[in-house]
């Protein structure tokens, strides 16, 4: 088996994620206009203030869908550009500047996001084509493609502006493990600070939106923009939650053998580990507000127009709802997917010295694949619960946001959906399990020495 | 023992040794003779072509990897050029990884813990990140890692290479007692013929044959051996 270069799959995933968002801020707002035009299409397009909850509805989407894009850009990228953290530092040991590399990793940025949102704009068009052809012309889905597909574009090069300041902020001698490292100096904490009231922010502007939801159908709009700084808030909350579980978990002394190596393992590089973990949380979090929301908005307008007149018409307009958002939350699972990929196999592969060292002083192949499945088992579930948790309540309040003004509906019931959540759950897990053996793979299979010697 | 990869040259060449407990013996030779092949052959690390290997009463090449992980963490000890420690991990935690690896625990004597760390004077680096110490602190740590569960034989390569001359000597003293007061096995790569010279044997290794086999020889000696490969 021949491994390619980490660069060149660094390159490879950050282009993957980059054509994947773009194809979901694409196809989730061109949907979310085929909907609004077979509903007005109905008895309920005569309503003006069914009219102005499409557009906000429209619009809210796109914010959103460009949210989850970038957000999981923006971790994938930090984490791909870790993988050419020594090539970058042995560069600048044989001569090249800073600045140099900067516009490197620039140049290099640039290609992949616009490489990847025409690609993701192409392949968005086609499904759209496929799935509404009739709103594909229509002014907002032309404006919403251009702007979904230039906001990932430009994602992928500030993630990779921000990536390289991080990594060419420590000396070359350092990123080559050459000195001694300060570990202080390397905390992010003025980024954790910046994140979290980002996160605050977002939650305090969501219950606002909730409150004013009962009585103006634009609070829809300010929680959609509560829910965007939520997201990118929570890119650093991992950072502060996952060495606290981490810590717990080995004081507690719960576990032992290859777990409790897993454990120290993960809690003494957390920083890194808190990425994986943002990928999971950032995933699960976008997946469970897609389904509650729906889940919320459908169970609520079926409860309202049971035994009335518009029943049959309402049902209709659910169905095609249903039918349309299940769509787009299929695209967004695949995104997440190529994310978690992503993050999980990259962090293994990055260890792969590590591992081997640990194999040559006697661990057997079993136990490391058990410990590296202890790992990943650990960042999913840190991870997964507080998502889960996040995006049950998001999607609840997009849909107080959206229907709180219809009608005499008032605060709305949440509706979770369990076999749905409970599959999205199984689902990540899965995909961990996957991954984590996928990389596996390249890091056990291979004799110890040879390890060693390559990485 | 027989190894060769790809289509080039064999790396060892029909090489036969046996190292007994009790004695440190050191393996020299110019780049490519064959010293890491002959360390991965001996430790189980890696398959030779054809031959035996055995520890004690123990075939190593019948063994399968399970078992060989096994008998590394039960009964062999490493040190690595490059230390190989797990950056993750402060320096004590380090020195303890190997007890925590395998399938059948291997406790740790305090006392023991306690006379190394003294010895290789690493009290201060226990708590640290191998990230924060020094290159001969990091070194001391591994070779406290090799030892700490008292292994039958401990495989060095080049564990002195990025020790200044007192503390490579420091070390090399505390090797030799070892070896001596504990019955353990060492086998050292070396390219330092004044470390060589602490040895109670030196293997000299030239195409991946064996070439001398000499009790403890002044460092001058070894020197010129070796200065006759190049001039050769």
């Amino acid at each position: 088996m021949r491994a390619r270069p980490a660069g060149q799959r660094a390159t490879g995933a950050a282009m993957l994620i980059s054509v994947t968002g773009t194809v979901m801020t694409t196809v989730v707002p061109g949907i979310q206009a085929d909907v609004a035009q077979k509903v007005a299409e109905t008895l309920f397009g005569g309503i003006p203030l069914v009219q102005l909850i499409l557009q906000l509805l429209a619009w809210a989407f796109l914010a959103i869908a460009v949210a989850t894009a970038t957000s999981t850009a923006t971790n994938s990228f930090r984490i791909v550009l870790d993988a050419r953290l020594e090539e970058i530092a042995l560069r600048r040991v044989l001569g090249s500047s800073a600045t140099r590399e900067r516009r490197r990793l620039t140049r290099l940025s640039s290609r992949i996001g616009v490489i990847g949102a025409l690609l993701g704009m192409a392949l968005g068009t086609l499904i759209l084509l496929a799935v509404a052809p009739g709103v594909v012309t229509e002014p907002f889905t032309v404006l919403s493609i251009v702007v979904g597909a230039t906001a990932m574009a430009l994602a992928t090069v500030t993630a990779a502006g921000r990536a390289a300041r991080e990594v060419l902020s420590t000396t070359a001698i350092t990123g080559l493990r050459l000195t001694r490292v300060d570990e202080a100096e390397r905390a992010p904490h003025a980024r954790n600070e910046a994140g979290r009231a980002l996160f605050v922010g977002g939650l305090v502007i969501v219950l606002g939106s909730v409150v004013a939801s009962l009585f103006s159908p634009f609070a829809i709009l300010v929680g959609a923009f509560g829910g965007v700084a939520m997201m990118f808030g929570a890119l650093s909350v991992m950072d502060v939650l996952l060495p606290a579980v981490l810590t717990f978990i080995a004081r507690r002394g719960i576990v032992h053998g290859a777990a409790g190596v897993a454990i120290q393992s993960l809690r003494t590089r957390s920083a890194g580990a808190a990425r994986g973990a943002t990928g999971v949380f950032t995933s699960t979090a976008a997946v469970t507000t897609f389904i509650v929301a729906l889940a919320t908005l459908t169970g609520s307008l079926e409860d309202s127009y049971a035994g009335t007149s518009h029943e049959d018409a309402a049902v209709r307009v659910l169905h095609e709802v249903t039918t349309q958002f299940g769509l787009a939350t299929s695209l967004l699972v695949v995104l997440c997917g190529i994310g978690l990929y992503t993050s999980i196999t990259h962090s293994i592969r990055q260890r792969t010295r590590e591992i081997a060292t640990i194999r040559v002083l006697g661990q057997r192949p079993d136990d490391t694949r058990r410990m590296l499945l202890v790992e990943a088992s650990v960042l999913t579930a840190v991870a997964a619960v507080p998502g889960l948790a996040l995006g049950a309540f998001t999607g609840w309040a997009g849909a107080q946001d959206v229907l709180g003004t219809v009608g005499e509906l008032g605060l709305l019931v949440p509706v979770l959906p369990w076999p749905y959540l409970l599959a999205c759950a199984v689902g990540a897990g899965l995909l961990v399990l996957v991954s984590m053996r996928s990389a596996a793979r390249f890091v056990i299979e291979p004799p110890p020495v040879r390890a060693l010697a390559t990485a | 023992m027989h190894r060769s990869y790809g289509t080039g040259p064999a790396a060892l060449t029909d090489v036969s040794a046996d190292f007994h407990a009790g004695r440190l013996t050191a393996v020299m030779g110019p780049s490519g003779s064959g010293k890491s092949t002959l360390l991965h052959l001996l430790s189980g690390l890696d398959d030779a072509d054809r031959g035996e290997i055995r520890l004690g009463g123990t075939a190593i090449h019948d063994l399968d990897e399970d078992a060989r992980a096994e008998l590394r963490h039960q009964r062999m000890g490493f040190v690595f050029q490059g230390f190989n420690l797990l950056p993750g991990l402060t320096g004590l935690e380090n020195i303890r990884l190997p007890l925590r690896l395998g399938r059948c625990p291997v406790t740790a004597d305090p006392h023991w813990e306690t006379h190394l760390i003294d010895l290789l004077d690493i009290a201060d680096a226990l708590d640290r990140s191998p990230t924060q110490l020094s290159g001969g602190q990091q070194q001391r740590i591994a070779i406290a890692r090799a030892l700490l569960h008292r292994p039958d034989v401990v495989f060095a390569d080049e564990p002195t290479g990025s020790l200044d001359v007192a503390t490579g000597r420091n070390v090399l003293t505390l090797f030799s007692s070892l070896v001596r007061e504990h019955g353990i096995c060492m086998v050292m790569v070396t390219h330092d013929p004044v470390a060589a010279s602490m040895c109670d044997r030196i293997l000299v290794l030239r195409d991946g044959e064996i070439e001398h086999d000499l009790a403890t020889t002044a460092p001058e000696e070894l020197a010129r051996l070796l200065i006759g490969h190049v001039t050769a």
